[in-house]
């Protein structure tokens, strides 16, 4: 049977997420995370300035796949960030396999950073991690058509459920947030 | 006021209120005779305009016979009739979509009140004229017949077939660029329904923009994959394994879907004819046929060249010999899947990746490995165009997509690169809804008189947004063909600027024939006296390297106001001429 077409009980999917998200704090390389942009890079305020480190960013996106296949059912991960030049920032520093559900597109023309969601300031403010959970709209609608959802019992309308949790550096310091979600449907 | 019919040819627009012109520089609606110059195997059009019409009148236009040389005839059913929609923008009435008669009835009141105009108006036809390849060359006479409720009008027409026979194919590549999924956007019913891409409706719908392209010598050159890699499972074989033992457990579907493009079963009774699509991309990205999480280890290596050969094999088997098959790697880092811009690349070491895939596409899908069946590296370089074509990536891409201006300043090793079988292209833009049809003709023109091998009229053609006929984005300038369901048919319908389109990719292909006999230079000799320009102002070019985000900031279509109305009606006559010499 493939993965989308079980059904868990939330318990069960709630479960499995803070399972990756535990091995993703782990296995995810803080350090490398800091790496991931280029110097010239780390203030980019366009997408034409935007240009990855890649001898970091492989690892770092092998990781996050490797760690979306630990699941028994689809789901994703991204990794974010706080800017060095605006610290009340919460940014998508990469992406897994599909985008997040608050990832967004490409940085628009006049971009501004976007600032920390309740979810991030529970990350990168208090340690903590954090669950969200949001009712169906369009990136829900496209994260199910690419089979990036389970099928929840009892669940009567879809809704994406997202845990962001802490992954810190060799220096012990919060590097990125990483947050591992998926749609329930 | 008394009802009056009068005609125009492609470069002249009328509005629909008072039926005046809209564009300058010397255009005015001219009395009947329609008078056209066709090639053999071409199309010649015209434009009429009738009116004013009450509100409630229903207007058609109808095909007659005409009759030629000796006994010979072009029948009614060698007539297109389009009704041209209007488009309102700026507080001005715009036409721009053409909509099959057939389908319509007409220009009627229901279609009227659609468009939005109330009350009396003009109403407003295209009409396309193809001449059979086995025509007698002469002067063919007949009329057309508008019919306003029951008033008739016969308005003559007069014909001269040239004996160029116009050949099928284009010698200009006219990628009408777009990425999965924006067709279904167009028809509500396939919008964000889960699985629809399977469906027959996906596939008539998808048939039906490729066929719009393909009537109008080009084609939709249709990315399949996003930028995270994703793959919708229609736009790609099935896989199983892995590392050597990697394979396709089926071709069926993929056949399905694509096969009646390569052997051209999908363009059966357009004009044009079942010619196979020129060119089409593969699903091949950095996710496809290996997994990502190999990168640079031997299994994605193995991955990519065991998928690869049974593809190459399996194209040869079907004998799909006619179409090129590109790899176009579209990731870019802006979209933070992965860390390099693999197309329109601003640091240069990103083109590393190029460096590696060159090693994998060398012994799987280079020409040697997999003739006759021709698979194309092809590389976006809008940027770095001018370090690319001097680099060791000049060894093996096949196909460069600059901008508009890179190509101009490097004519000498463009040629050089051409002489090795490489193509060069501009992606470029050729006016939206508000500009006059003259910045459509001019993009293949501009692309012959820079020699260069295929050319994007803009990045995207088929932008619909919520709703293509009365909110058409961005001014139509990312809208070169309308979806058919606002009329509740699974065709798509070309627009004004894509007939502009197909009358210069025409007319290039009337100056190759003659070519043939006199050599190219001495044909764009002879286009550049009747436009008074040297051929050195071809390669002249404002544009700076290393503009940002070069879709908004590279400047609007420019050049083609330099070219009057008269000047491209006499470059369109001596491309006929010199073909049939």
């Amino acid at each position: 049977m493939s993965k989308m077409k079980k059904t868990f009980k939330m318990s069960r999917i709630k479960d499995e997420l803070a399972r990756i998200a535990r091995i993703g704090q782990e296995f995810v390389d803080g350090d490398l995370c800091r790496q991931a942009w280029e110097p010239h890079s780390e203030t980019f305020m366009c997408g034409d300035d935007m240009d990855y480190n890649p001898d970091a960013c492989v690892p770092l996106k092998k990781t996050l796949m490797r760690l979306e296949r630990l699941c028994p059912f689809p789901c994703s991960t991204t990794l974010w960030r706080r800017r060095p030049d605006f610290p009340d920032t919460g940014e998508v520093l990469l992406f897994g396999m599909h985008s997040s559900p608050q990832g967004g597109n490409k940085p628009p023309r006049g971009y501004v950073p976007p600032k920390m969601t309740r979810e991030l300031e529970a990350v990168f403010l208090r340690g903590e991690s954090a669950w969200r959970k949001d009712a169906g709209g369009g990136t829900v609608a496209i994260l199910i058509g690419r089979g990036v959802a389970v099928n929840g019992v009892g669940v009567k309308n879809p809704f994406s459920l997202q845990l962001f949790v802490p992954v810190k550096d060799s220096m012990g310091d919060i590097a990125v947030a990483l947050e591992v979600f998926t749609v329930v449907s | 006021m008394k009802k009056k019919v009068m005609w125009g040819d492609e470069f002249v627009r009328f509005e629909p209120v008072k039926g005046a012109v809209l564009d300058g520089d010397g255009q005015k609606a001219q009395a009947a005779p329609v008078t056209l110059t066709a090639g053999r195997n071409g199309v010649a059009d015209f434009q009429l305009i009738v009116g004013p019409v009450a509100g409630s009148a229903s207007v058609t236009v109808s095909g007659g016979t005409l009759s030629g040389p000796g006994k010979a005839k072009l029948g009614a059913s060698q007539f297109d009739v389009y009704v041209e929609w209007y488009h309102r923008l700026d507080k001005k009435w715009y036409p721009d979509a053409l909509v099959p008669q057939k389908v319509t009835g007409g220009s009627t009141p229901a279609f009227r009140q659609n468009v939005g105009i109330k009350g009396s108006s003009h109403a407003g036809f295209w009409v396309d004229l193809f001449v059979p390849g086995n025509a007698r060359p002469g002067v063919y006479e007949g009329k057309v017949t508008v019919k306003v409720d029951d008033e008739r009008f016969a308005v003559p027409v007069s014909l001269t077939v040239c004996k160029a026979r116009i050949l099928a194919g284009a010698h200009l590549d006219m990628s009408l660029n777009n990425y999965v999924d924006a067709i279904s956007g167009g028809w509500r019913e396939l919008r964000r329904k889960p699985g629809h891409l399977a469906t027959a409706k996906y596939r008539r719908v998808e048939q039906g923009v490729f066929r719009a392209a393909h009537e109008h010598r080009g084609f939709i050159h249709y990315m399949p994959y996003g930028h995270s890699g994703y793959l919708p499972p229609e736009f790609a074989p099935p896989l199983t394994g892995e590392g050597p033992r990697k394979r396709v457990t089926s071709w069926t579907e993929w056949d399905r879907h694509f096969g009646p493009y390569f052997d051209g079963s999908a363009f059966k009774n357009t004009r044009r004819g079942a010619i196979p699509i020129k060119r089409f991309y593969l699903p091949l990205n950095l996710h496809w046929p290996a997994d990502f999480v190999k990168f640079d280890q031997p299994g994605y290596e193995a991955e990519w060249r065991a998928v690869g050969k049974q593809m190459v094999d399996h194209f040869r088997e079907k004998k799909w010999t006619k179409t090129h098959f590109d790899l176009f790697l579209n990731h870019k880092q802006r979209f933070r899947f992965f860390p390099w811009d693999c197309e329109e690349v601003k640091y240069l070491p990103d083109n590393d990746l190029q460096r590696r895939f060159r090693k994998l596409w060398e012994g799987t899908f280079d020409r040697k490995s997999t003739k006759p069946v021709k698979f194309d590296y092809t590389l976006g370089t809008t940027w770095v165009y001018e370090d690319d074509i001097y680099s060791d990536l000049s060894e093996f891409i096949d196909v460069y997509i600059a901008n508009t201006g890179g190509p101009a300043g490097h004519p000498q090793r463009q040629a050089e690169l051409v002489e090795q079988g490489r193509a060069i292209w501009s992606c470029t833009h050729s006016g939206g809804i508000p500009d006059s049809t003259r910045a459509a003709a001019y993009t293949p023109l501009l692309m012959y008189m820079r020699n260069l091998q295929g050319f994007m009229p803009r990045w995207a053609s088929l932008a619909w947004g919520a709703d293509a006929w009365h909110q058409t984005p961005d001014m139509g300038m990312t809208t070169f063909i309308y979806p058919g369901s606002e009329f509740g048919t699974d065709d798509a319908y070309p627009s004004m600027r894509l007939k502009s389109l197909r009358n210069s990719q025409q007319m290039i292909d009337a100056f190759e024939l003659a070519a043939k006999r006199m050599g190219r230079k001495k044909v764009q000799s002879s286009a550049n006296r009747i436009l008074g320009m040297k051929s050195g102002a071809w390669f002249e070019t404002g544009q700076g390297k290393r503009r940002a985000d070069w879709g908004s900031v590279e400047a609007p279509v420019s050049g083609w106001s330099d070219i009057s109305t008269t000047a491209w009606r006499k470059l369109r006559a001596k491309a006929l001429e010199l073909a049939s010499r």
